[in-house]
C-alpha cells in the first residue's frame, strides 16, 4: 500500500480538522509509508487507551512545535515520532529516560558506552570499551569498578529488571 | 449478543450445519444432530468447501456461527509450537479435533491463523486421531506424554454438540503413560462428568479476572460459571489446570488476579491442581492487524507491547515481569504446592522470576506430566 492509500484508507473516518493536521505533517516530513503506518498505528492505540480524537493527539504542543521548528525534514521527522512513541509508550519511554539519565549520572567516560537493549526487551545491557592501551583500558576498568562499587551499576540493571 | 454477567454459562447452538458428503452417518454426526435437532442441516459436496470465505461473505465472525463436519485430511498429532524461536518449552503435544472456536476472543490467534480457512469444523473421525495416538504411546512405552487438543479450537466448547469427550476420555483413562488435557473457557462439561478419568485426564481453564473477560473474552463462560464447571469435574475425580494465560494488563489487575487465585484455591482442592500457567499476553503483527481491523477500539492493542525475539509483541519486559512475579506471589500464597510455569517465555524471564532457569524440556514436561 502506498503513502497515499494508507493514508485515505486509516483517516477515512478522522473528523477534517485532524485529516488537514496529519496532511500537514505528511507534507512536511514526507514519512515513507512505513513511518506512516506507525505514526496511524500509535494514533488508533492512544484513542483505544485514552478515549480521545487523533485530532486531540495532533494538538500536542510538543508535537506542534516540532513541526514549526526548525532542522531538516528527516531530522524534525524523527523527533516527531519520538514524541508521539513517548504519547503512545509512556510508561517505556519514562523507562528508556530514567536509564538514559542513570547512564549520564554515572559518567563512565568517553571509552565506555554501555547500552540498554532495544524496547528494554531481554533485560541484557551491552557493554562496549575503547582502548588504544593497556593503560587506557586500566582506566575505564577502574571506572567501571567504582561505579560497580558504589551502586551504580546495580541501579542500573535494577531499572532493566522490572517495572 | 446477550449482556454477560457473573452468571453468563456458555451456550452454543449453531445457525446451521454443514455436512461434507459421505461423512453423514459417522457417530459424531448421528450424535449432533440427535442433540441439535432443530439446526438447519446442509450436506456439501465439495470438499474444500470449508475453505471458502465468500461462503461466510468474508465475515469470520459469520464462520463461527455455522458448524461443519468434515473428514481431516494430514495429521492430527503434533508438536506443540510454543517451543521455537528462543522461548523455553514444556515439550507438549496438540491433537486436533476441531478447528475453530464459537467463542471471540479479542486476542485469539485463530482469527489470524484461520483467516483463510475460517469454518467452525468439527472433524469427524476421532478414531484415526486416537490410532495416531496409540501408535506412538505404544512406541515409547517408558515415556509420559502431555496432549491437549486445545490448540486449534477450545477442547470443550462443541462437546454439547459432538459427545467428543466420549471417545477421549475412555481412551486416555486406559493408558498409562499419557496424561490428556482439555483446555476451555467453557462450562460445558455435562458429558465429563459422567466418566471416570482414572487420573488421565486433566481439565484445564484459561482464567482471568472478571474485568479482563468483559473486555477480552466474548462468548465465553463467566469465571463464576468456570469455576463451578471445575468443581463439578474434581468431584467425579477430574485433575484440573488453570491457565492465567494471556495475562491482561487492565485497570485492577493486581486486585482482580489476586482474588482470581483466591477464588480457585478456594475452588479445589491443591492436591487436584496439577499446574498453574501464566503466559504474556503475545501478538504476531500479523494478528494486531486483523485485530485491528475486526476491533479496532479494542484497548488490548494499546497496551505498552514490543516485539520479542520470536517476533510476537508482548508488554514490555520490566513490566511483564512485574506481572509475573506479581501474580506468582499469589499462587505461591494460596495454593503453595502447585507447581507453576511460564508458557512462551525467555529463559531469562524465566529466571527473573522463579530465580532460576527453566528446567530442560523433557524435565519439565516430565515434572507436569506426572502431577
Amino acid at each position: 500500500m502506498t503513502r497515499d492509500e494508507l493514508l485515505a484508507a486509516r483517516t477515512a473516518t478522522w473528523a477534517a480538522d485532524a485529516r488537514g493536521a496529519l496532511a500537514a505533517i505528511v507534507d512536511a516530513f514526507k514519512p515513507s509509508a512505513r513511518h506512516l503506518g506507525d505514526m496511524l498505528d500509535w494514533f488508533d492505540d492512544i484513542a483505544a487507551r485514552d478515549g480521545i480524537s487523533p485530532g486531540v493527539t495532533l494538538d500536542d504542543p510538543e508535537l506542534r512545535r516540532i513541526l514549526a521548528g526548525g532542522g531538516s525534514a528527516p531530522e524534525r521527522l524523527k523527533r516527531w515520532k519520538e514524541r508521539l512513541r513517548r504519547l503512545r509508550y509512556p510508561r517505556l519511554a519514562a523507562r528508556e529516560q530514567a536509564i538514559a539519565a542513570q547512564l549520564r549520572a554515572m559518567d563512565c567516560g568517553a571509552s565506555v558506552t554501555i547500552m540498554a537493549p532495544p524496547a528494554l526487551e531481554g533485560g541484557t545491557a551491552t557493554v562496549t570499551i575503547r582502548a588504544r592501551s593497556a593503560a587506557e583500558l586500566a582506566t575505564a576498568l577502574e571506572r567501571l569498578r567504582e561505579r560497580i562499587d558504589r551502586g551504580d551499576v546495580e541501579r542500573l540493571f535494577a531499572l532493566l529488571d522490572e517495572a | 449478543m446477550p449482556a454477560r454477567d457473573a452468571t453468563t454459562t456458555f451456550v452454543f447452538v449453531p445457525e446451521e450445519i454443514l455436512i461434507e458428503r459421505g461423512c453423514e452417518d459417522t457417530a459424531m454426526v448421528r450424535r449432533c444432530r440427535g442433540r441439535a435437532p432443530e439446526v438447519p442441516v446442509t450436506v456439501v459436496d465439495d470438499p474444500h468447501f470449508g475453505r471458502a470465505r465468500a461462503r461466510f461473505g468474508g465475515d469470520f465472525a459469520a464462520a463461527k456461527r455455522r458448524l461443519v463436519f468434515a473428514r481431516r485430511r494430514g495429521t492430527f498429532l503434533e508438536h506443540c509450537p510454543a517451543g521455537t524461536r528462543g522461548m523455553a518449552c514444556c515439550n507438549y503435544l496438540v491433537l486436533t479435533f476441531a478447528s475453530n472456536c464459537p467463542m471471540d476472543c479479542r486476542y485469539c490467534f485463530l482469527q489470524e491463523y484461520l483467516a483463510d480457512n475460517p469454518a467452525l469444523t468439527a472433524y469427524v473421525d476421532p478414531e484415526a486421531a486416537l490410532a495416531e495416538v496409540a501408535d506412538l504411546l505404544d512406541r515409547h512405552p517408558e515415556r509420559q506424554f502431555r496432549i491437549g487438543t486445545g490448540e486449534l479450537a477450545d477442547s470443550l466448547a462443541l462437546d454439547p454438540l459432538t459427545g467428543l469427550s466420549l471417545d477421549l476420555v475412555p481412551f486416555f483413562a486406559s493408558r498409562r503413560n499419557a496424561l490428556l488435557e482439555l483446555k476451555t473457557k467453557t462450562d460445558a462439561v455435562d458429558d465429563l462428568v459422567t466418566m471416570d478419568p482414572r487420573e488421565r485426564v486433566v481439565v484445564s481453564w484459561s482464567l482471568a479476572p472478571d474485568g479482563a473477560v468483559a473486555i477480552a473474552e466474548h462468548g465465553t463462560a463467566s469465571v463464576a460459571a468456570r469455576l463451578a464447571a471445575m468443581r463439578r469435574v474434581v468431584a467425579t475425580g477430574y485433575k484440573v489446570g488453570v491457565h492465567l494465560d494471556p495475562l491482561l494488563e487492565h485497570a485492577g489487575w493486581e486486585e482482580g488476579y489476586r482474588d482470581l487465585v483466591e477464588a480457585i484455591a478456594r475452588a479445589v482442592p491443591a492436591t487436584r491442581l496439577t499446574w498453574v500457567s501464566m503466559g504474556a499476553l503475545r501478538l504476531s503483527p500479523a494478528l494486531r492487524t486483523v485485530m485491528r481491523a475486526r476491533f479496532p477500539s479494542t484497548p488490548l492493542l494499546a497496551g505498552e507491547q514490543v516485539p520479542g525475539v520470536d517476533g510476537k509483541w508482548r508488554d514490555f519486559q520490566p513490566l511483564r515481569v512485574r506481572m509475573y512475579r506479581t501474580i506468582r506471589r499469589y499462587v505461591t500464597e494460596a495454593l503453595p504446592t502447585v507447581p507453576l510455569y511460564l508458557c512462551m517465555e525467555t529463559p531469562d524471564v524465566w529466571e527473573r522470576v522463579f530465580g532460576a532457569p527453566p528446567a530442560r524440556e523433557q524435565a519439565l514436561g516430565a515434572m507436569l506430566a506426572a502431577r
